[in-house]
Protein backbone atom coordinates (compact mmCIF):
# COMPACT_ATOMS: atom_id res chain seq x y z
CA UNK A 1 0.00 0.00 0.00
CA UNK A 2 2.74 2.39 0.88
CA UNK A 3 4.17 1.61 -3.08
CA UNK A 4 0.54 2.20 -4.20
CA UNK A 5 0.57 5.85 -2.44
CA UNK A 6 4.24 6.60 -3.80
CA UNK A 7 3.17 5.49 -7.10
CA UNK A 8 0.30 7.89 -7.15
CA UNK A 9 2.49 10.95 -5.73
CA UNK A 10 5.03 10.00 -8.74
CA UNK A 11 2.01 10.45 -11.06
CA UNK A 12 1.05 13.86 -9.43
CA UNK A 13 4.31 15.17 -9.14
CA UNK A 14 5.62 14.22 -12.91
CA UNK A 15 2.16 16.00 -14.17
CA UNK A 16 2.36 18.62 -12.02
CA UNK A 17 6.24 19.17 -12.96
CA UNK A 18 5.45 18.57 -16.71
CA UNK A 19 2.35 21.16 -17.21
CA UNK A 20 4.42 24.17 -15.20
CA UNK A 21 7.40 23.24 -17.72
CA UNK A 22 4.80 23.56 -20.60
CA UNK A 23 2.94 26.57 -19.36
CA UNK A 24 6.07 28.12 -18.93
CA UNK A 25 6.90 27.54 -22.84
CA UNK A 26 3.63 28.43 -23.97
CA UNK A 27 2.15 26.96 -27.05
CA UNK A 28 4.55 28.30 -29.98
CA UNK A 29 7.70 27.95 -30.90
CA UNK A 30 9.60 24.58 -31.90
CA UNK A 31 10.73 23.53 -28.63
CA UNK A 32 6.72 23.53 -27.49
CA UNK A 33 5.66 20.05 -29.62
CA UNK A 34 9.13 18.84 -28.18
CA UNK A 35 8.56 19.24 -24.66
CA UNK A 36 4.94 17.89 -25.04
CA UNK A 37 6.23 14.71 -26.75
CA UNK A 38 9.39 14.58 -24.10
CA UNK A 39 6.18 15.04 -21.26
CA UNK A 40 4.18 12.19 -22.48
CA UNK A 41 7.32 10.08 -22.83
CA UNK A 42 8.32 10.36 -18.86
CA UNK A 43 4.37 10.59 -17.49
CA UNK A 44 4.08 7.41 -19.91
CA UNK A 45 6.68 5.94 -17.80
CA UNK A 46 5.73 6.97 -14.74
CA UNK A 47 2.36 5.25 -15.13
CA UNK A 48 3.93 1.86 -16.15
CA UNK A 49 6.90 1.46 -14.30
CA UNK A 50 5.33 -0.34 -11.08
CA UNK A 51 3.54 -2.70 -13.50
CA UNK A 52 6.58 -3.83 -15.11
CA UNK A 53 8.26 -4.32 -11.91
CA UNK A 54 4.48 -5.92 -10.35
CA UNK A 55 5.92 -8.93 -8.17
CA UNK A 56 3.00 -10.98 -6.76
CA UNK A 57 4.92 -13.82 -4.28
CA UNK A 58 4.11 -12.31 -0.59
CA UNK A 59 0.45 -12.75 -2.03
CA UNK A 60 0.19 -16.47 -1.34
CA UNK A 61 1.59 -16.51 1.80
CA UNK A 62 -1.00 -13.44 2.43
CA UNK A 63 -3.94 -15.42 2.11
CA UNK A 64 -2.33 -18.85 3.15
CA UNK A 65 -2.08 -16.53 6.58
CA UNK A 66 -6.00 -16.31 7.28
CA UNK A 67 -6.72 -19.72 5.80
CA UNK A 68 -4.72 -21.44 8.60
CA UNK A 69 -6.03 -18.70 11.06
CA UNK A 70 -9.86 -20.35 9.98
CA UNK A 71 -9.17 -23.86 10.15
CA UNK A 72 -7.97 -23.20 13.37
CA UNK A 73 -11.29 -21.12 15.05
CA UNK A 74 -13.29 -23.63 12.81
CA UNK A 75 -11.50 -26.72 14.35
CA UNK A 76 -11.73 -25.13 17.62
CA UNK A 77 -15.48 -24.95 17.57
CA UNK A 78 -16.23 -28.29 16.08
CA UNK A 79 -13.72 -29.31 19.10
CA UNK A 80 -16.01 -27.40 22.06
CA UNK A 81 -18.98 -28.70 20.15
CA UNK A 82 -17.74 -32.93 20.12
CA UNK A 83 -16.75 -31.46 23.97
CA UNK A 84 -19.98 -30.86 25.30
CA UNK A 85 -21.57 -33.83 23.07
CA UNK A 86 -18.85 -36.41 24.83
CA UNK A 87 -19.61 -34.45 28.16
CA UNK A 88 -23.99 -35.27 27.34
CA UNK A 89 -23.33 -38.39 25.66
CA UNK A 90 -21.55 -40.05 28.91
CA UNK A 91 -23.80 -38.49 31.79
CA UNK A 92 -26.75 -39.42 29.45
CA UNK A 93 -25.27 -43.14 29.55
CA UNK A 94 -24.27 -43.13 33.37
CA UNK A 95 -27.77 -41.83 34.04
CA UNK A 96 -29.38 -44.62 32.30
CA UNK A 97 -27.26 -47.28 34.48
CA UNK A 98 -27.14 -45.60 37.41
CA UNK A 99 -31.25 -45.75 37.35
CA UNK A 100 -30.87 -49.07 36.50
CA UNK A 101 -29.11 -49.74 39.43
CA UNK A 102 -31.35 -47.44 42.09
CA UNK A 103 -34.14 -49.60 40.42
CA UNK A 104 -32.32 -53.19 41.67
CA UNK A 105 -31.32 -51.25 44.56
CA UNK A 106 -27.58 -50.90 44.17
CA UNK A 107 -25.27 -48.20 44.88
CA UNK A 108 -22.35 -47.75 42.36
CA UNK A 109 -20.51 -45.41 40.55
CA UNK A 110 -20.29 -46.02 36.90
CA UNK A 111 -17.82 -44.00 34.33
CA UNK A 112 -18.63 -44.63 30.61
CA UNK A 113 -15.68 -44.88 28.10
CA UNK A 114 -16.44 -43.12 25.18
CA UNK A 115 -14.62 -44.40 21.24
CA UNK A 116 -12.36 -41.71 20.26
CA UNK A 117 -13.73 -40.65 17.01
CA UNK A 118 -17.08 -39.43 15.96
CA UNK A 119 -19.74 -40.41 16.07
CA UNK A 120 -18.82 -41.31 19.59
CA UNK A 121 -20.77 -44.31 20.96
CA UNK A 122 -19.81 -46.30 24.39
CA UNK A 123 -16.93 -48.70 24.14
CA UNK A 124 -16.62 -49.80 27.86
CA UNK A 125 -18.07 -48.79 31.45
CA UNK A 126 -16.35 -49.22 34.72
CA UNK A 127 -18.20 -50.09 37.68
CA UNK A 128 -17.58 -49.05 41.34
CA UNK A 129 -19.32 -50.66 44.88
CA UNK A 130 -20.49 -53.99 46.29
CA UNK A 131 -22.64 -55.65 44.67
CA UNK A 132 -24.49 -59.09 44.78
CA UNK A 133 -23.69 -61.66 41.90
CA UNK A 134 -27.91 -61.52 41.30
CA UNK A 135 -27.93 -57.70 40.59
CA UNK A 136 -24.46 -57.33 38.82
CA UNK A 137 -25.37 -60.15 36.89
CA UNK A 138 -29.29 -58.25 36.07
CA UNK A 139 -27.26 -54.78 35.54
CA UNK A 140 -24.21 -56.32 33.32
CA UNK A 141 -26.90 -57.87 30.99
CA UNK A 142 -28.55 -54.26 30.84
CA UNK A 143 -25.45 -53.08 29.58
CA UNK A 144 -24.82 -55.27 27.29
CA UNK A 145 -27.87 -55.31 25.70
CA UNK A 146 -28.78 -51.36 25.74
CA UNK A 147 -25.26 -50.26 24.81
CA UNK A 148 -23.73 -52.77 23.00
CA UNK A 149 -20.93 -52.78 25.71
CA UNK A 150 -19.66 -57.12 25.58
CA UNK A 151 -18.86 -58.32 29.59
CA UNK A 152 -15.07 -58.21 29.01
CA UNK A 153 -15.45 -54.41 28.30
CA UNK A 154 -17.47 -54.18 31.82
CA UNK A 155 -14.89 -53.19 34.61
CA UNK A 156 -15.84 -54.08 38.20
CA UNK A 157 -14.24 -53.15 41.15
CA UNK A 158 -14.77 -52.72 45.06
CA UNK B 1 -33.82 -39.23 50.47
CA UNK B 2 -31.30 -41.84 48.28
CA UNK B 3 -33.47 -41.17 45.09
CA UNK B 4 -33.00 -37.21 45.82
CA UNK B 5 -29.35 -37.33 46.00
CA UNK B 6 -29.30 -39.93 43.05
CA UNK B 7 -31.59 -37.31 40.81
CA UNK B 8 -29.36 -34.07 41.90
CA UNK B 9 -26.31 -36.36 40.83
CA UNK B 10 -27.57 -37.27 37.58
CA UNK B 11 -28.82 -33.41 37.02
CA UNK B 12 -25.48 -31.81 38.47
CA UNK B 13 -23.85 -34.61 35.35
CA UNK B 14 -26.46 -33.65 32.62
CA UNK B 15 -25.82 -29.46 33.49
CA UNK B 16 -21.92 -29.30 33.68
CA UNK B 17 -21.07 -30.55 30.00
CA UNK B 18 -23.18 -28.04 28.22
CA UNK B 19 -21.01 -25.34 29.91
CA UNK B 20 -18.04 -26.31 28.55
CA UNK B 21 -19.21 -25.07 24.75
CA UNK B 22 -19.10 -21.24 25.48
CA UNK B 23 -19.31 -18.30 22.66
CA UNK B 24 -19.22 -14.82 24.19
CA UNK B 25 -19.07 -11.57 22.29
CA UNK B 26 -16.31 -9.19 22.72
CA UNK B 27 -17.53 -6.63 24.92
CA UNK B 28 -17.11 -3.32 22.48
CA UNK B 29 -15.20 0.31 22.70
CA UNK B 30 -15.58 2.38 25.63
CA UNK B 31 -16.77 5.10 22.77
CA UNK B 32 -19.37 2.45 21.46
CA UNK B 33 -20.74 2.13 24.91
CA UNK B 34 -23.01 5.30 24.81
CA UNK B 35 -24.88 3.82 22.42
CA UNK B 36 -25.36 0.27 23.74
CA UNK B 37 -28.55 -0.27 26.38
CA UNK B 38 -26.88 -1.78 29.62
CA UNK B 39 -29.99 -4.11 29.80
CA UNK B 40 -30.32 -7.65 27.50
CA UNK B 41 -32.38 -7.09 24.40
CA UNK B 42 -33.32 -8.09 21.10
CA UNK B 43 -32.18 -6.47 17.84
CA UNK B 44 -35.15 -4.25 17.35
CA UNK B 45 -34.73 -3.16 20.40
CA UNK B 46 -30.94 -2.69 20.89
CA UNK B 47 -31.01 -0.90 17.10
CA UNK B 48 -33.94 1.40 18.74
CA UNK B 49 -32.07 2.68 21.29
CA UNK B 50 -28.67 3.20 19.14
CA UNK B 51 -31.39 5.52 17.28
CA UNK B 52 -32.51 7.00 20.05
CA UNK B 53 -28.75 8.18 21.47
CA UNK B 54 -27.54 8.93 18.04
CA UNK B 55 -30.63 11.58 17.84
CA UNK B 56 -29.49 12.97 20.90
CA UNK B 57 -26.26 13.88 19.37
CA UNK B 58 -27.10 15.14 16.23
CA UNK B 59 -28.25 18.67 17.56
CA UNK B 60 -24.44 19.09 18.96
CA UNK B 61 -22.78 17.99 16.20
CA UNK B 62 -25.44 20.36 13.76
CA UNK B 63 -24.31 23.13 15.98
CA UNK B 64 -20.93 22.32 15.86
CA UNK B 65 -20.69 21.97 11.70
CA UNK B 66 -23.08 25.45 12.08
CA UNK B 67 -20.19 27.55 13.72
CA UNK B 68 -17.92 26.23 10.65
CA UNK B 69 -20.47 27.43 8.10
CA UNK B 70 -21.43 30.43 9.66
CA UNK B 71 -17.77 31.16 9.33
CA UNK B 72 -17.71 30.27 5.24
CA UNK B 73 -20.86 32.43 5.51
CA UNK B 74 -19.18 35.63 6.62
CA UNK B 75 -16.27 35.08 4.22
CA UNK B 76 -18.79 34.61 1.74
CA UNK B 77 -20.32 38.40 2.44
CA UNK B 78 -16.62 40.16 2.79
CA UNK B 79 -15.40 38.32 -0.83
CA UNK B 80 -19.13 39.71 -2.09
CA UNK B 81 -18.17 42.87 -1.01
CA UNK B 82 -14.54 43.09 -2.00
CA UNK B 83 -15.90 42.12 -5.48
CA UNK B 84 -18.44 45.05 -5.35
CA UNK B 85 -15.18 47.48 -4.87
CA UNK B 86 -14.68 49.21 -8.36
CA UNK B 87 -12.02 47.88 -10.46
CA UNK B 88 -11.01 44.99 -7.79
CA UNK B 89 -8.95 42.14 -9.38
CA UNK B 90 -11.38 39.29 -9.38
CA UNK B 91 -8.03 36.74 -9.29
CA UNK B 92 -7.42 38.56 -5.83
CA UNK B 93 -11.10 37.88 -5.01
CA UNK B 94 -10.72 34.35 -6.05
CA UNK B 95 -7.03 33.84 -4.29
CA UNK B 96 -7.89 35.61 -0.98
CA UNK B 97 -11.63 33.14 -0.61
CA UNK B 98 -9.52 30.82 -1.31
CA UNK B 99 -6.93 31.05 1.23
CA UNK B 100 -9.85 32.18 3.58
CA UNK B 101 -12.32 29.31 3.26
CA UNK B 102 -9.39 26.49 2.96
CA UNK B 103 -7.76 27.76 6.42
CA UNK B 104 -11.25 27.56 7.91
CA UNK B 105 -12.10 23.90 6.75
CA UNK B 106 -8.70 22.14 6.81
CA UNK B 107 -9.05 22.11 10.67
CA UNK B 108 -12.36 20.43 10.77
CA UNK B 109 -11.62 18.45 7.91
CA UNK B 110 -8.53 17.42 9.71
CA UNK B 111 -9.77 16.18 12.98
CA UNK B 112 -12.95 14.61 10.36
CA UNK B 113 -10.18 12.27 8.21
CA UNK B 114 -8.66 11.73 11.58
CA UNK B 115 -11.40 10.30 13.34
CA UNK B 116 -12.69 8.50 10.15
CA UNK B 117 -9.45 6.70 9.91
CA UNK B 118 -10.06 5.37 13.76
CA UNK B 119 -13.13 4.24 13.44
CA UNK B 120 -11.89 1.67 10.77
CA UNK B 121 -9.07 0.84 12.66
CA UNK B 122 -11.94 0.62 15.91
CA UNK B 123 -14.17 -1.81 13.40
CA UNK B 124 -11.32 -3.50 12.06
CA UNK B 125 -10.19 -4.30 15.37
CA UNK B 126 -13.87 -5.50 16.86
CA UNK B 127 -13.80 -7.60 13.87
CA UNK B 128 -10.98 -9.12 14.31
CA UNK B 129 -12.07 -10.33 17.99
CA UNK B 130 -15.45 -10.74 17.13
CA UNK B 131 -15.19 -13.33 13.96
CA UNK B 132 -13.36 -15.52 15.61
CA UNK B 133 -16.03 -16.33 18.25
CA UNK B 134 -18.78 -16.25 15.38
CA UNK B 135 -16.39 -18.82 13.42
CA UNK B 136 -16.19 -21.06 16.40
CA UNK B 137 -19.92 -20.97 17.40
CA UNK B 138 -20.90 -21.74 13.49
CA UNK B 139 -18.53 -24.57 13.41
CA UNK B 140 -19.93 -26.20 16.66
CA UNK B 141 -23.53 -25.60 14.84
CA UNK B 142 -21.59 -27.90 12.21
CA UNK B 143 -20.89 -25.31 9.39
CA UNK B 144 -17.04 -25.99 9.61
CA UNK B 145 -16.66 -24.82 5.81
CA UNK B 146 -19.12 -22.60 5.63
CA UNK B 147 -17.51 -20.89 8.88
CA UNK B 148 -13.85 -21.23 7.51
CA UNK B 149 -15.11 -19.46 4.43
CA UNK B 150 -16.74 -16.60 5.79
CA UNK B 151 -13.64 -15.89 8.01
CA UNK B 152 -11.20 -16.38 5.22
CA UNK B 153 -13.55 -14.10 3.09
CA UNK B 154 -14.15 -11.57 6.18
CA UNK B 155 -10.91 -11.33 7.56
CA UNK B 156 -8.92 -10.94 4.14
CA UNK B 157 -11.16 -8.31 2.93
CA UNK B 158 -11.45 -6.29 6.47
CA UNK B 159 -7.89 -6.30 6.36
CA UNK B 160 -7.06 -5.35 3.16
CA UNK B 161 -9.22 -2.44 3.50
CA UNK B 162 -8.13 -1.61 6.74
CA UNK B 163 -4.81 -1.46 5.12
CA UNK B 164 -6.08 0.58 2.07
CA UNK B 165 -8.00 3.14 3.96
CA UNK B 166 -4.81 3.71 6.49
CA UNK B 167 -2.33 3.57 3.87
CA UNK B 168 -3.85 4.80 0.98
CA UNK B 169 -7.01 6.58 0.81
CA UNK B 170 -6.51 9.02 4.17
CA UNK B 171 -2.97 10.22 2.51
CA UNK B 172 -4.89 10.59 -0.51
CA UNK B 173 -7.62 12.65 1.16
CA UNK B 174 -5.04 15.17 1.90
CA UNK B 175 -3.41 15.41 -1.73
CA UNK B 176 -6.84 15.38 -2.53
CA UNK B 177 -7.70 18.07 -0.61
CA UNK B 178 -4.37 20.33 -1.43
CA UNK B 179 -5.34 19.92 -4.90
CA UNK B 180 -8.91 21.08 -4.39
CA UNK B 181 -7.49 24.23 -3.04
CA UNK B 182 -4.39 24.63 -5.40
CA UNK B 183 -7.02 24.06 -8.28
CA UNK B 184 -9.46 26.81 -6.90
CA UNK B 185 -6.87 29.27 -6.04
CA UNK B 186 -4.95 29.03 -9.42
CA UNK B 187 -7.64 27.74 -11.35
CA UNK B 188 -5.33 25.62 -13.23
CA UNK B 189 -6.92 22.42 -15.28
CA UNK B 190 -4.47 20.11 -14.77
CA UNK B 191 -4.83 19.93 -11.09
CA UNK B 192 -8.33 19.95 -11.37
CA UNK B 193 -8.58 16.77 -13.59
CA UNK B 194 -5.78 15.00 -11.11
CA UNK B 195 -8.40 15.68 -8.20
CA UNK B 196 -11.00 14.19 -10.19
CA UNK B 197 -8.34 11.58 -10.71
CA UNK B 198 -7.81 11.07 -7.04
CA UNK B 199 -11.12 11.31 -6.24
CA UNK B 200 -12.24 8.15 -8.81
CA UNK B 201 -9.32 6.13 -7.40
CA UNK B 202 -10.57 6.74 -4.10
CA UNK B 203 -13.99 5.59 -4.61
CA UNK B 204 -13.41 2.89 -6.73
CA UNK B 205 -11.25 1.14 -4.51
CA UNK B 206 -13.70 1.40 -2.09
CA UNK B 207 -16.57 -0.12 -4.47
CA UNK B 208 -14.28 -2.30 -6.27
CA UNK B 209 -13.64 -4.41 -2.25
CA UNK B 210 -17.04 -4.21 -1.99
CA UNK B 211 -18.23 -5.80 -4.91
CA UNK B 212 -15.87 -8.49 -4.97
CA UNK B 213 -16.59 -9.30 -1.31
CA UNK B 214 -20.46 -8.98 -1.80
CA UNK B 215 -19.46 -11.39 -5.06
CA UNK B 216 -17.06 -14.18 -2.82
CA UNK B 217 -19.58 -14.29 0.36
CA UNK B 218 -22.67 -14.87 -2.29
CA UNK B 219 -20.75 -17.57 -3.98
CA UNK B 220 -19.39 -19.24 -1.06
CA UNK B 221 -22.39 -18.74 1.04
CA UNK B 222 -24.43 -21.05 -1.70
CA UNK B 223 -21.49 -23.85 -1.98
CA UNK B 224 -20.17 -23.98 1.24
CA UNK B 225 -23.67 -24.17 2.72
CA UNK B 226 -24.88 -26.54 0.63
CA UNK B 227 -21.71 -28.93 1.40
CA UNK B 228 -22.18 -28.54 5.49
CA UNK B 229 -26.13 -29.44 5.28
CA UNK B 230 -25.06 -32.58 3.25
CA UNK B 231 -22.21 -33.50 6.08
CA UNK B 232 -24.83 -32.79 8.37
CA UNK B 233 -27.31 -35.29 7.11
CA UNK B 234 -24.86 -38.14 6.76
CA UNK B 235 -24.16 -37.41 10.76
CA UNK B 236 -27.85 -38.04 10.80
CA UNK B 237 -27.83 -40.98 9.40
CA UNK B 238 -24.94 -42.64 11.24
CA UNK B 239 -26.96 -41.83 14.38
CA UNK B 240 -29.72 -43.30 12.90
CA UNK B 241 -28.26 -46.88 12.24
CA UNK B 242 -26.95 -47.30 15.64
CA UNK B 243 -28.28 -49.27 18.50
CA UNK B 244 -31.99 -47.84 19.35
CA UNK B 245 -30.83 -46.03 22.89
CA UNK B 246 -27.12 -44.94 22.04
CA UNK B 247 -28.57 -43.56 18.84
CA UNK B 248 -31.34 -41.57 21.21
CA UNK B 249 -28.42 -40.37 23.37
CA UNK B 250 -26.40 -39.45 20.52
CA UNK B 251 -29.61 -37.70 18.38
CA UNK B 252 -30.21 -35.98 21.86
CA UNK B 253 -27.02 -35.10 22.73
CA UNK B 254 -26.29 -33.62 18.73
CA UNK B 255 -29.50 -31.92 18.89
CA UNK B 256 -28.94 -30.23 22.62
CA UNK B 257 -25.15 -29.07 21.36
CA UNK B 258 -26.69 -27.83 17.79
CA UNK B 259 -29.29 -25.50 19.61
CA UNK B 260 -27.42 -24.35 21.91
CA UNK B 261 -24.73 -23.44 19.36
CA UNK B 262 -27.51 -21.89 17.23
CA UNK B 263 -28.46 -19.69 20.41
CA UNK B 264 -25.20 -18.52 21.52
CA UNK B 265 -24.20 -17.78 17.71
CA UNK B 266 -27.48 -15.69 17.43
CA UNK B 267 -26.75 -13.92 20.74
CA UNK B 268 -23.21 -13.48 20.23
CA UNK B 269 -24.25 -12.07 16.69
CA UNK B 270 -27.02 -9.78 17.61
CA UNK B 271 -24.53 -8.49 20.24
CA UNK B 272 -21.72 -7.96 17.60
CA UNK B 273 -24.48 -6.40 15.36
CA UNK B 274 -25.06 -3.91 17.87
CA UNK B 275 -21.71 -3.06 18.95
CA UNK B 276 -20.31 -2.57 15.07
CA UNK B 277 -23.52 -0.11 14.70
CA UNK B 278 -22.14 1.78 18.10
CA UNK B 279 -18.76 2.33 16.75
CA UNK B 280 -20.10 3.64 13.25
CA UNK B 281 -23.20 5.58 14.41
CA UNK B 282 -20.64 8.40 16.34
CA UNK B 283 -18.37 9.12 13.99
CA UNK B 284 -21.10 9.04 11.17
CA UNK B 285 -23.24 11.66 13.09
CA UNK B 286 -20.26 14.10 13.71
CA UNK B 287 -19.32 13.87 10.00
CA UNK B 288 -22.86 13.39 8.40
CA UNK B 289 -23.70 16.27 9.56
CA UNK B 290 -20.49 18.41 8.64
CA UNK B 291 -21.19 16.69 5.42
CA UNK B 292 -25.07 18.25 5.33
CA UNK B 293 -24.27 21.62 6.54
CA UNK B 294 -20.95 21.97 4.03
CA UNK B 295 -23.43 21.22 1.16
CA UNK B 296 -26.04 23.82 2.34
CA UNK B 297 -23.35 26.32 3.16
CA UNK B 298 -22.26 25.75 -0.63
CA UNK B 299 -25.99 26.26 -1.83
CA UNK B 300 -25.93 29.59 -0.17
CA UNK B 301 -23.05 30.94 -0.90
CA UNK B 302 -23.15 30.02 -4.32
CA UNK B 303 -26.37 32.89 -4.23
CA UNK B 304 -23.47 35.69 -3.40
CA UNK B 305 -19.71 35.10 -3.67
CA UNK B 306 -17.45 33.93 -6.75
CA UNK B 307 -17.99 30.54 -8.10
CA UNK B 308 -13.97 29.22 -6.94
CA UNK B 309 -14.70 29.75 -3.17
CA UNK B 310 -18.09 28.13 -3.62
CA UNK B 311 -16.32 25.02 -5.40
CA UNK B 312 -13.96 24.40 -2.82
CA UNK B 313 -16.78 24.14 -0.59
CA UNK B 314 -18.15 22.07 -2.57
CA UNK B 315 -15.22 19.50 -2.87
CA UNK B 316 -14.43 19.47 1.05
CA UNK B 317 -18.03 18.45 1.49
CA UNK B 318 -16.90 15.59 -1.00
CA UNK B 319 -14.06 14.69 1.48
CA UNK B 320 -16.33 14.34 3.99
CA UNK B 321 -18.40 12.04 1.64
CA UNK B 322 -15.31 10.17 1.51
CA UNK B 323 -14.87 9.81 4.80
CA UNK B 324 -17.95 8.61 5.25
CA UNK B 325 -18.06 5.75 2.53
CA UNK B 326 -14.73 4.70 4.21
CA UNK B 327 -16.14 4.21 7.35
CA UNK B 328 -19.71 2.81 5.73
CA UNK B 329 -18.16 0.51 3.67
CA UNK B 330 -16.24 -1.25 6.80
CA UNK B 331 -19.30 -1.49 8.52
CA UNK B 332 -21.12 -2.84 5.80
CA UNK B 333 -18.37 -5.57 5.18
CA UNK B 334 -18.61 -6.53 8.46
CA UNK B 335 -22.21 -6.79 8.89
CA UNK B 336 -23.13 -8.05 6.20
CA UNK B 337 -20.17 -11.08 7.08
CA UNK B 338 -21.91 -11.47 10.42
CA UNK B 339 -25.55 -11.74 9.28
CA UNK B 340 -24.04 -14.67 6.79
CA UNK B 341 -22.15 -16.17 9.74
CA UNK B 342 -25.79 -15.86 11.59
CA UNK B 343 -27.66 -17.43 8.98
CA UNK B 344 -25.35 -20.19 9.15
CA UNK B 345 -25.36 -23.22 7.34
CA UNK B 346 -27.67 -23.25 4.13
Amino acid sequence: MEALKEYLISVIAVSVFCAIINSLVGKKGTVAPLLKLVSGIIITITVIKPFIQLRVNGIYDYIESFSNDALYYSQSGENSSAEARIGIIKSKAQAYILDKAASLDVAVEVEVVLTDTEPYVPREVHLHGVVSPYAKKQLSDYIAETFAIGKEAQIWTG
Amino acid sequence: MKRLLLLITILLLLVRPVNAMEFTAPEAPSQAQEYLSDEPQSFGEGLLYILKEAISKFQPAVTEAAKVCASLIGISLLLSMLQSIPNADPRVTSLVGTVAVATVLFQSANSLIRLGSETVTQLSEYGKLLLPVMTAAVAAQGGATTSASLYIGTAMFDAVLCHVVSAFIVPMLYVYLCLCTAGSAISENALNKLRDFIKWVMTWSLKLILYIFTGYISITGVISGTADASAIKAAKLAISGAVPVVGSILSDASETVLVSAGLMKNSVGVYGLLAIISIWIGPFIQTGAQYLMLKITAAVCSVFTTKQPTKLIQDFSGAMGMILAMTGTVCLILLISIVCFMKGVG
